[in-house]
């Protein structure tokens, strides 16, 4: 993941990554920063502590990651670890899709 | 070679220097116990080599000596380096200085003749990766044919819910719509 930001974000890469806490514990924000310090975590996180992010997606799984196209659609959802490496040509594939702004 | 032989010159010319010396001074005692009145009977020299009946023995206790000494003066030169030497050890120094310098001078114009070599290749390398990005241009501004599969299989699954979150780390705060023409990756995690 930060090797995707540092690769990918001059070239309009945004990640985002919503922290929603499973046990208690992980609703303490300081935690959370703590461990972005100790992962290194370069990239924008947001406390989705109320678990209003989670339920607005409906999302049942830690991890999962969506990836959002130019025009804000959802193209590919990849749940659990692995397979980075098409995960990576995914980035790749969306970034080179044209866009056109409205 | 020449620091060796140097050496072995030296060694012998000082033998030559002590045999001379010792010489020298077993004809003096000798020149004592006959030919030297001005040490006179008390010298102790005549008193200890000459009166004794073991006057035989003492001189020749003093040639052993004598010939530790020599010993001892031909094994010299190998441990305490002398001055003439040190002068050729210096000289070969030199020399060595010399042609190290000449060396390093030579190397620092084949360093120089490769890095022109080098800078040529490289400028024929960059002339190469000018074109190929002048090439790859035109499939920078779109995707390859793999990519363009790629994407016919990731299907539009609707649009991303906007994140309703307040309390952000990294960043200001950030909502989906401002963030249009940007991929954008949104991972759920926890760091537990």
């Amino acid at each position: 993941m930060r090797e995707w930001h540092e690769k990918y974000a001059d070239d309009g890469f945004v990640i985002i990554g919503v922290h929603t806490p499973e046990f208690r514990h992980e609703r303490d924000v300081q935690n959370v920063e703590n461990s972005l310090t100790r992962l290194s975590i370069p990239f924008a996180v947001a406390i989705d502590n109320d678990w209003k992010t989670w339920r607005s997606y409906n999302n049942r799984y830690w991890p999962a990651m969506y990836f959002i196209d130019k025009t804000g659609q959802i193209r590919y959802l990849k749940i659990g670890e692995g397979q980075y490496g098409y995960s990576e040509s995914v980035i790749q594939a969306l970034l080179a899709e044209p866009y056109a702004a409205n | 070679m020449e620091a060796r032989s140097a050496r072995l010159h030296l060694h012998t010319k000082d033998t030559e220097m002590i045999v001379k010396t010792l010489t020298k001074a077993l004809t003096d005692i000798g020149v004592v116990r006959r030919n030297r009145p001005d040490l006179g009977h008390n010298s102790p020299v005549r008193l200890s080599c000459g009166r004794h009946q073991g006057g035989r023995r003492c001189r020749f206790a003093l040639l052993m000596l004598i010939c530790g000494m020599l010993l001892a003066g031909c094994a010299m030169p190998e441990a305490i380096p002398t001055q003439s030497d040190q002068g050729s050890q210096s000289d070969q120094g030199a020399k060595v200085e010399a042609i190290q310098t000449r060396v390093a001078e030579e190397r620092a114009g084949q360093a120089s003749e490769k890095e022109d070599a080098m800078a040529g290749a490289s400028g024929g390398a960059q002339g190469q990766t000018a074109t190929a990005e002048e090439s790859g241009g035109a499939l920078v501004s779109g995707p390859t044919a793999e990519q363009l599969e790629l994407l016919a299989k990731l299907r539009p699954q609707g649009e991303a819910p906007e994140l309703l979150n307040e309390v952000w780390l990294n960043s200001e705060p950030l909502k989906l719509a401002d963030l249009r023409g940007n991929v954008v990756l949104v991972e759920f995690w926890t760091y537990g």
